[in-house]
């Protein structure tokens, strides 16, 4: 039973990637300040949790009612996360200043709660049952908070050019990903 | 197949994604004013922060992608869109736009480096890397490094014998190569998404 949670929790954090997304959030918040930046992370995570809550009890409803399955939102998803790629490479400087920017898209839904994390979820919850599912799903995301919490602290002794670069990299792992995204729903149709 | 022969098909491709000569408009607005020593370390900066970089994309590139969950096809794929939209807006004769430059010629880590060590250079040294192993791409690198800061340095003979004209020319060329290169990236991504 242990074994079968670590199992599941770990395969979910793998997808979430929170290690992944640290360039991409890093370089958002890098001009807020703190109590803007646990804001935004606890925002974040609210709308992560209740994204997941609605596929998990309102899966069927949504996908049988509104006629779109679960790898449409992921190829939708990995469009947005290309074209923020472009803009973050391409696109004029964009003051984040609050929370209010980036809290629920991106941050919130792809980053912390993706297309790929949810099909996760919904698939432990089929494979073993819904108790395993939600207990792998509470682990992961409390272990993502604290880290992305934790990233901004890490990111304090960054200069500003290292986090120039930062974002540069962080455009590439978006567009990277959108990418990635967008071959994973396409394939799996 | 000679050891000669692989080198030049490494240092070739490389070198004309790296495209010193399209730096050089930007180079020179930095650079105008300043002194040549000052000139030479700020090249000696960009070079090496693009050096850097680019070696440790060649060393780590591929196990950091799947370290973070990226498929090299994506990151291919990617790469090659950027690529194509950077050559888009080099068809005016504009020298690529991204963001990041920085035109400080005091900061440290000069944000040239996405001029030079753009998306194209990045997703071509790991094409490289993978055809041809990693001992032939460094060595190319540290050449085609070498020969763009002997570029850079004398970035006013080459701009006595090409003027703005010619600069511009040579950036509508550089377009038109850059995306074949980025086609070249996103089809050959693309054929191997089946593994």
């Amino acid at each position: 039973m242990i074994m079968t949670i670590l199992k599941g929790t770990f395969a979910l954090f793998w997808i979430l990637d929170p290690l992944g997304n640290i360039p991409i959030y890093v370089s958002f918040i890098r001009n807020m300040s703190n109590e803007d930046i646990k804001r935004t992370v606890n925002i974040a995570s609210m709308f992560a949790i209740l994204i997941f809550l609605l596929f998990i009890f309102g899966g069927q409803i949504i996908f049988t009612y509104l006629n779109f399955k679960l790898q449409h939102i992921m190829i939708a998803g990995g469009l947005l996360l290309l074209i923020l790629g472009i803009d973050m490479m391409f696109g004029p400087e964009r003051e984040v200043k609050s929370y209010k920017d980036i809290a629920i898209v991106p941050l919130g839904m792809p980053l912390m709660s993706g297309p790929g994390s949810i099909a996760t979820v919904l698939l432990l919850s089929a494979t073993y049952d819904i108790y395993v599912a939600l207990t792998c799903l509470a682990i992961a995301l409390v272990v993502q908070y604290f880290i992305y919490i934790a990233a901004k602290d890490i990111i304090k002794f960054a200069g500003k050019n290292s986090l120039r670069l930062m974002a540069y990299l962080a455009a590439l792992i978006a567009a990277s990903f959108g990418i990635e995204m967008i071959i994973k729903g396409l394939t799996s149709l | 197949m000679t050891i000669i022969n692989e080198f030049i098909k490494t240092f070739i491709p490389l070198f004309i994604i790296l495209n010193p000569l399209a730096i050089i408009p930007n180079y020179m607005v930095v650079v105008e004013h300043i002194p040549k020593r000052e000139a030479e370390r700020f090249s000696s900066r960009t070079i090496i922060s693009a050096f850097i970089l680019l070696a440790i994309f060649i060393f780590i590139g591929r196990p950091f992608l799947d370290l973070i969950g990226i498929s090299t096809y994506s990151f291919m794929i990617a790469c090659g869109l950027l690529l194509l939209y950077i050559s888009m807006g080099m068809l005016s004769g504009d020298p690529p736009i991204t963001r990041n430059v920085s035109l400080d010629s005091t900061s440290i880590v000069p944000m040239s480096i996405p001029l030079l060590a753009g998306p194209g250079s990045i997703a071509t040294t790991i094409v490289l890397e993978n055809n041809y192993g990693i001992s032939l791409v460094f060595v190319s690198l540290v050449v085609s490094m070498l020969v763009s800061k002997i570029l850079l340095d004398n970035y006013q003979r080459i701009y006595k014998v090409l003027g703005t004209n010619g600069l511009n020319a040579w950036i509508r060329l550089s377009a038109l190569f850059y995306s074949a290169i980025a086609i070249s990236l996103i089809t050959n991504g693309i054929l191997s998404i089946g593994g």
